[in-house]
């Protein structure tokens, strides 16, 4: 449903992406993950046309909608919920009487809907983003680091709503994340990225737990787990 | 008390302007000889000038030119500043280069002096002045604008609507400008002060409204040779009332700044 | 020995209490994790060590450090205390480290204050540069900060925390801003340096396996208070508090891929909003009223009414 191919992406020179390829089946789940300045998020931004790649072709069958980060910044701070998700429906045609839908999907009380941003937490805010994206009834839906900032019994909640929603509506994740442990719960498939380009791909259960690229299994052992000990000697390179 | 006198002030100041045919005890162009240079008296509040005009009656009709003058300098400024400032954060490239190069040229003009120029090269009046000190005033405005504009224009809610499809034009009026309107009102007001400042020093210095008109800066000017001749009040009064004005309104805008500074999240 | 203690710390500004309860001792060379999320008071915690409290905030109870009450050290004796006794290493090293002042300059700051020279000041700092992993220390020293990733920063950081020989170092959230690899090398050197100096560790985090990775011992906050402490090596198998147990379980990876996760409902409450009882009572699966009136005293290792039912 969505293939990237060959994407390159240049800023000023320098090289942020270089050759990235993949793509998501329809109703799929698939994870990019890296460390910063890998190119997952200039790839997230590419497929959702906020930024322009320099090569590589971007083929999509339907809609996308985008969650980002940061949940205090992702919702116009004059905005009520119901303003909010009525000024989406009215853009696409749908009915005003969804919000109420869409609200329930997310999980947030109704009562909530005419609060402001400033009123709702961290975690009621992400839904408020994830209501307003599902609002257009995507195809596909970009995560850019969508539960990286929220507290650890919050993530729970909104990882519980991911894979909920994903259920109810049949969308199709491309998640970006540095968390391989959200990558494991939510994703069926994944693409390993470093300094701009892809290093390793393929279902999750085998590249998490057979990585073949050294970079992906010293990310792999980098990640905190019970028996976990930090060794510098691993990491050096 | 304290924090109602700023607003109190200006709330007074706009009332009087606005009401000030019934409010002065008399007319203030009516004159009477006999009476020049009358001292503070029930009669007269604060004395009369030297062709024996109410000086309390100029005083308040001089305060609807007064006011005028830096509302429609900061009125068009403003518009105009952000209007420039938000189509250059939201177009960047080498849109918002040329638009930032301008200006910092037009900043490097001190607006006063540019508004004297041009009162001096097409004429004297109330139009040349303000036209001008608004031009002058486009840059100061716009620079503070387009660095928010930038900042707002790329928070994540924005980039959310562009990914919803949204056009620019509803992206800027229906969300970019109300979020960016108490900026815009504050640096109007902190402008109103400056305005008032730079359009009484123009008339003072002549090139502004010609005599008889009672206005702030002109009467400051007219009162000058009186100073000699032992009566001071009119300059006085005159330049009581710019600097009250001119404080009352800023610290309005300053209160109005930090409340809209926690406003942003 | 105890070098660090916390006795029924209490901590508010005005009518709002930041810190509702913090009784916790630290050995000399221990490490103790502070887990909690976000509002849980665990910065609030180790600040109060140095007194780097906001202003006017009201202070009961006592923090003693060595045995002395902390509120009662004078001026010199706390910048004794901050130079000398204690360091700190938080999240952001950009926001910590001078920027237009080299490497050098800054880890060279506390020692030419206490009036050690130039050249020994910048052998030392050279020195404790190679310790926590910096190659070509030299360069280094002469280069400023923003020549320097996150990563080698925050290392130069830990590298000035050690200089001044320290008996206590705070680490608030000091890899939080990092990448995991980056994280893990900075965590190790962390680990490395402190045993073989035996430092004492307060190591700030939300993330329960990382604590678990460095400290010894594992305190988790809620809501202004401690609600257990439990020796990290037996952090899975021991917890017994309701919020540590929902914490446990609320990490994706705990279930199998798809599975729902457990989680806890509502959001992470602060001091002040809290309910009065205990702090947990209005998220817990298995409060009663007595937990919603009445505050649970530590029995054990956990602060909790229900250590016996609920298992």
């Amino acid at each position: 449903m969505l293939e990237v191919r060959d994407l390159r992406k240049e800023f000023k020179g320098v090289v942020a992406v270089d050759g990235v390829s993949f793509r998501v089946a329809a109703g799929g789940s698939l994870a990019v993950v890296g460390e910063s300045g890998s190119g997952k998020t200039t790839c997230a931004r590419i497929v959702t046309g906020l930024t322009k790649a320099t090569s590589g072709t971007v083929v999509l069958n339907g809609s996308v909608q985008m969650v980002f980060q940061d949940p205090y910044q992702s919702l116009d701070r004059r905005q009520t919920v119901r303003g909010c998700l009525a000024e989406v429906l009215a853009h696409h045609r749908k009915d005003r009487s969804r919000i109420g839908e869409l609200l329930d999907l997310v999980g947030l009380d109704r009562a909530l809907g005419e609060a402001l941003p400033r009123h709702l937490s961290g975690g009621q805010r992400q839904r408020v983003a994830i209501a307003r994206a599902l609002a257009a009834e995507p195809r596909l839906l970009v995560l850019d680091e969508a539960v990286a900032a929220l507290d650890v019994s919050i993530q729970a909640q909104i990882l519980n709503l991911l894979v909920d929603a994903r259920a109810a509506t049949g969308v199709a994740y491309l998640f970006i994340t540095h968390d391989l442990s959200v990558v494991r719960h939510v994703c069926e498939d994944v693409v390993v990225m470093s300094r701009g380009r892809v290093v390793e791909a393929g279902p999750v259960e085998r590249v998490l737990h057979r990585p073949d690229h050294e970079y992906t299994r010293r990310l792999v052992a980098s990640v905190p787990r019970p028996g976990w000990v930090p060794s510098r000697a691993v990491s050096r390179g | 008390m304290r924090r109602w006198l700023a607003p109190a002030v200006c709330v007074l100041v706009v009332l009087v302007a606005l009401l000030a045919p019934w409010v002065a005890p008399y007319d203030p162009d009516a004159l009477d000889p006999l009476n020049a240079y009358a001292p503070v008296t029930a009669r007269h509040p604060l004395g009369t000038d030297d062709l024996g005009r109410d000086l309390l009656s100029r005083l308040i009709h001089g305060a609807r030119t007064s006011l005028a003058g830096p509302l429609i300098v900061v009125l068009a400024a403003g518009a105009v500043g952000a209007t420039v400032a938000i189509s250059a954060a939201w177009f960047g490239g080498w849109f918002d280069a040329l638009v930032s190069r301008a200006l910092d040229v037009l900043f490097a003009f001190p607006g006063l002096v540019l508004a004297i120029t041009v009162a001096a090269l097409f004429g004297s009046g109330f139009v040349t002045p303000v036209v001008a000190l608004s031009c002058a005033f486009v840059p100061v405005i716009a620079r503070v604008m387009r660095a928010a504009a930038l900042r707002e224009r790329n928070l994540p809610y924005i980039e959310a609507l562009r990914v919803q499809g949204f056009s620019a034009w509803h992206i800027c009026l229906r969300h970019l400008v109300p979020n960016l309107a108490p900026l815009l009102m504050v640096q109007a007001a902190i402008g109103f002060g400056y305005a008032m400042i730079d359009l009484a020093s123009i008339s003072f210095l002549g090139l502004g409204l010609q005599p008889p008109a009672a206005d702030w800066g002109l009467m400051i000017a007219n009162g000058q040779p009186s100073i000699l001749a032992g009566f001071p009040q009119q300059s006085i009064a005159a330049a009581v009332a710019v600097v009250i004005t001119v404080v009352a309104f800023t610290a309005v805008a300053e209160r109005l700044a930090t409340r809209f500074s926690g406003d942003v999240r | 020995m105890t070098l660090l203690e916390f006795e029924n710390l209490r901590v508010s500004l005005g009518d709002r209490p930041i810190l509702r309860n913090v009784t916790l001792s630290v050995a000399a060379g221990e490490a103790v994790g502070l887990v909690g999320e976000s509002g849980s008071g665990k910065s609030m915690t180790v600040r109060s060590v140095v007194r780097l409290l906001p202003e006017g905030a009201a202070v009961t109870g006592a923090v003693r450090f060595e045995g002395a009450d902390i509120a009662s050290l004078g001026a010199a004796g706390l910048r004794r205390m901050r130079s000398r006794d204690v360091a700190m290493v938080f999240q952001d090293p950009r926001a910590v480290v001078n920027p237009v002042r080299t490497v050098g300059d800054f880890l060279t700051e506390v020692l030419r204050d206490q009036g050690v020279n130039r050249a020994d000041a910048l052998r030392k700092a050279a020195g404790s540069l190679s310790e926590v992993g910096v190659d070509d220390a030299s360069r280094r020293l002469a280069q400023r900060p923003y020549e320097l990733s996150g990563g080698l920063l925050q290392r130069v950081v830990i590298a000035a925390a050690l200089l001044t020989e320290p008996k206590l170092i705070l680490a608030d959230e000091p890899t939080t801003a990092l990448d995991v690899t980056t994280q893990e090398e900075v965590v190790a050197i962390l680990d490395e340096q402190r045993r073989r100096r035996s430092v004492a560790l307060m190591f700030i985090t939300h993330d329960l396996e990382l604590a678990a990775a460095v400290c010894d011992r594992i305190a988790v906050m809620y809501a202004g208070e401690i609600v257990e402490i439990l020796p990290a090596d037996r952090l899975h198998t021991e917890a017994r508090h309701p919020y540590t147990r929902a914490l446990l379980g609320s990490r994706p990876g705990t279930v199998p891929p798809g599975q729902r996760l457990r989680t806890v409902p509502g959001v992470p409450q602060s001091a002040l909003t809290a309910p009065p009882g205990c702090v947990f009572a209005d998220r817990c699966p298995h409060a009663e009223d007595r937990c919603r009136d009445t505050r649970p005293a530590f029995r054990g290792s956990a602060a909790c009414h229900l250590l016996e039912e609920v298992r």
